[in-house]
């Protein structure tokens, strides 16, 4: 009777092997992720084995799932991979360059487990080994930027600026003794920000200040330079253009009486009979109606005013412009 | 009258034992069949969740038991395909968005309080104290030529290998819901920290090796007019992407810059009015070139005009003394005929013509008897006539 209640609830009793299998395994099984480094503890202490020359070395299990023993052994698990801490303490500290200036840094590492035995036993968490690469990098940096002038870190000439020679000494100033004493290894140190003691920032603004003034007068003064020179240019421009149309109007002018020039040759059958009747010519061209004409009487047809004007002359009012030129 | 019956009392009888047991019995079994259904139902998600296929966008990593587990000879599983997986903690799954990309800003560089709104804050104060730059807290940047100045940097970023990228360097674990912004990224270590603080690294040193009107003018070191605000910065952002990318290259990060750019480039709020007048003078000099230019092309137009009207005029002068010339030899030659054969009526018949036509225009005509002795004449030659005033009589010729 008790053999067939029991195997009528086998499903029952397979759930609760099921859970307190489950329960032992996870006493005695551990992961090991591919991001992380592990060490068995056992009383406090790792689990070593043989190293290629048969001394012991502190057992680092690669990825998968391992065993260890419940209770007696424990698990010291860390990431491995890099990790970026900008610098907390000191933040603010002027450091000072070879030329006297006072410089604010801020300064970030890449760093990951170099030497996990090292690691576990001198550091052992992230909290720690960020407040020791707060303290060395620090050091590393103020020695080193102490040695180095403000025109290597910010200078017109990009062939002058040394912030990469600089974070590399500072790199190679620290980065053995880390991965020696504390199983810390140093990737890069880098810069995030440099800056000046605030009371320096404000002078510089003055300087600002000033240069853009002097900026802002070189502009205006240059406008106006290059807006003269641009009119000095169209007056010069211009005259030439006028010029040049003066001297092609004064050709073309003498062109014409080049050309009239050649009718006046008809006026050698008569040269006096031709002047005579351009003066006509010119006299009925010059008066207009603001004219004033003052005539005497012996001016014809005024001549006709005088006493005795009814006696026809015996000769004409007018000389013949032919007996005149011959005096007669 | 009757009096009511009193009701009969109830008497509780307890069930039997056997029945109680039955009852409990029932219970478990209800109960233990609800289990099993809510087995089988965890079974099912269980099931449902093992098959899993991968985003267009994304690249996918089987860890089982915590190492790199390859499917079908692949370390890295893409779309495409159904993939099965053993439920937690056997096999854990870990998509990369390795196509998408990302971008970080880094305000780095910024004051800490935006410096815009500070500057609409200090105009309505009129005349408040410049905004100060505190060490550690406020942001900013050198150039080469010790000038301090503002920006933001964007970097624009994807994951060109999702192995390296989660294998090699650290991933930040989501804030609890509720950290300060501050506080939550006091803890950021991870790649994406990492390629922020790159990218500042490499900003800070590009900078600082030019002077400010280099870092605000566009088109960079290259070319390009100072004088004009705003446009490119091609050459900075160029070289900042270049100095990045060579050391993530050298890290080994498992990312491809796609893009750096700057934003928001502007002077420390104390000196902004300074900067601020530098273009308006850069903008007044380019518009008193601008009328310069107008002025000299309005010039050489209208002395085009002219030069053409010098010319039209000499040809003019030309056509009309040929003109002249030739009328009048043909009006000589007609009227030495008739003057060959009366010489002297003819000449008085042309001085008559002429002086009539001449009297006729001409506007004042004076006749002075001469041969008496002191004689005097006043004459009022001035052509034009006087003007009559109002009051006057009508005006004496």
């Amino acid at each position: 009777m008790p053999k067939r209640n029991l195997m009528q609830h086998w499903i029952a009793i397979a759930m609760a092997a099921a859970v307190v299998l489950i329960f032992l395994l996870a006493l005695v099984v551990f992961q090991v992720s591919e991001t992380e480094m592990v060490m068995v503890m056992r009383l406090g202490k790792p689990r070593t084995e043989a190293g290629p020359a048969g001394a012991p070395r502190v057992k680092i299990y690669p990825p998968g799932a391992h065993f260890k023993w419940p209770l007696v052994e424990a698990l010291w698990r860390h990431d491995n991979r890099l990790q970026c801490y900008e610098l907390q303490k000191g933040q603010t500290e002027q450091v000072q360059t070879a030329d006297e200036y006072q410089a604010i840094v801020t300064t970030f590492v890449l760093w990951r487990i170099g030497d996990p035995a090292v690691f576990q036993r001198a550091v052992s968490t992230t909290a720690a080994a960020e407040n020791i690469l707060d303290n060395k990098v620090r050091d590393a940096r103020n020695n080193i930027l102490g040695r180095h002038r403000l025109g290597d870190l910010i200078n017109t000439d990009p062939k002058r600026v040394k912030i990469p020679e600089v974070e590399a000494e500072i790199l190679g100033f620290m980065k053995d003794a880390c991965l020696r004493d504390f199983g810390i290894a140093i990737e890069m140190v880098g810069f995030k920000h440099l800056g000046f003691p605030e009371e320096v920032n404000n002078k510089v603004f003055d300087r600002m200040r000033a240069e853009r003034q002097r900026k802002s007068g070189d502009f205006r003064a240059e406008g106006t330079r290059d807006a003269l020179k641009i009119k000095a240019r169209a007056e010069q421009g211009v005259k030439e253009m006028l010029d040049k149309a003066e001297a092609e109007a004064t050709k073309i002018r003498a062109e014409g009486d080049s050309i009239a020039a050649r009718s006046y040759e008809v006026f050698a059958r008569n040269p006096r009979l031709a002047v005579f009747l351009r003066k006509l010519e010119a006299l009925r061209q010059g008066v207009d109606a603001k004219t004033t004409l003052i005539l005497d009487t012996q001016t014809p047809p005024y001549d006709l005013l005088r006493p005795g004007a009814t006696l026809l002359p015996a000769a004409g009012p007018l000389r013949n412009p032919d007996a005149a030129a011959q005096g007669k | 009258m009757s009096r009511p019956s009193r009701p009969e009392p109830r008497i509780l009888r307890e069930p039997p034992p056997a029945a109680g047991m039955a009852a409990l019995a029932r219970a478990i079994s209800v109960f233990f069949y609800a289990m099993c259904a809510l087995l089988l139902l965890v079974l099912a998600a269980m099931v449902y969740n093992s098959f899993f296929a991968i985003k267009a966008n994304e690249e996918g990593m089987l860890f089982r038991f915590g190492r790199l587990h390859p499917v079908a000879g692949q370390e890295i599983l893409k779309s495409g395909t159904w993939y099965f997986k053993w439920p937690y903690p056997v096999d854990v799954l870990k998509v990369i968005p390795a196509q998408r990309s990302v971008t970080v800003t880094t305000r780095r560089f910024m004051p800490a309080e935006d410096p815009n709104r500070l500057a609409e804050a200090q105009r309505a104060a009129a005349g408040g104290a410049p905004q100060p730059l505190r060490p550690g807290y406020d942001g900013y940047l050198l150039t080469g030529d010790a000038n301090i100045m503002h920006l933001v940097a964007s970097m624009t970023y994807r994951v060109s290998d999702a192995k390296r990228y989660h294998l090699a360097h650290f991933e930040d674990p989501a804030p609890p819901p509720g950290t300060p912004a501050r506080e939550a990224a006091a803890k950021r270590r991870g790649t994406e920290y990492l390629l922020e603080s790159l990218l500042e690294n490499a900003t800070l040193l590009e900078v600082g090796a030019r002077p400010v009107d280099e870092v605000f003018r566009p088109g960079g070191r290259a070319g390009g007019d100072p004088a004009i605000p705003g446009g490119r910065r091609d050459s900075l952002s160029e070289a900042v992407k270049r100095r990045v990318t060579a050391t993530i290259e050298r890290l080994d990060v498992g990312v491809e810059v796609l893009d750096v750019s700057f934003v928001e480039i502007q002077a420390p709020l104390a000196v902004q009015s300074a900067f601020s007048d530098v273009f308006s003078a850069a903008a007044d000099r380019q518009t008193e070139i601008a009328r310069a230019l107008a002025g000299e092309k309005q010039g050489l137009i209208e002395a085009e005009g002219k030069a053409a009207r010098i010319l039209g005029d000499a040809r003019a002068y030309k056509s009309r003394v040929v003109e002249n010339v030739s009328a009048f030899a043909a009006y000589f030659a007609t009227v030495l005929g008739e003057y060959e054969k009366n010489p002297e009526t003819m000449l008085v018949s042309l001085y008559a013509d002429t002086l009539r036509d001449v009297l006729k225009v001409a506007g004042s005509r004076y006749v002075v008897q001469t041969g008496g002795p002191d004689q005097e004449l006043r004459v009022m030659i001035n052509p034009e006539p006087e003007k009559p005033k109002p009051a006057a009589g009508p005006a004496t010729p």
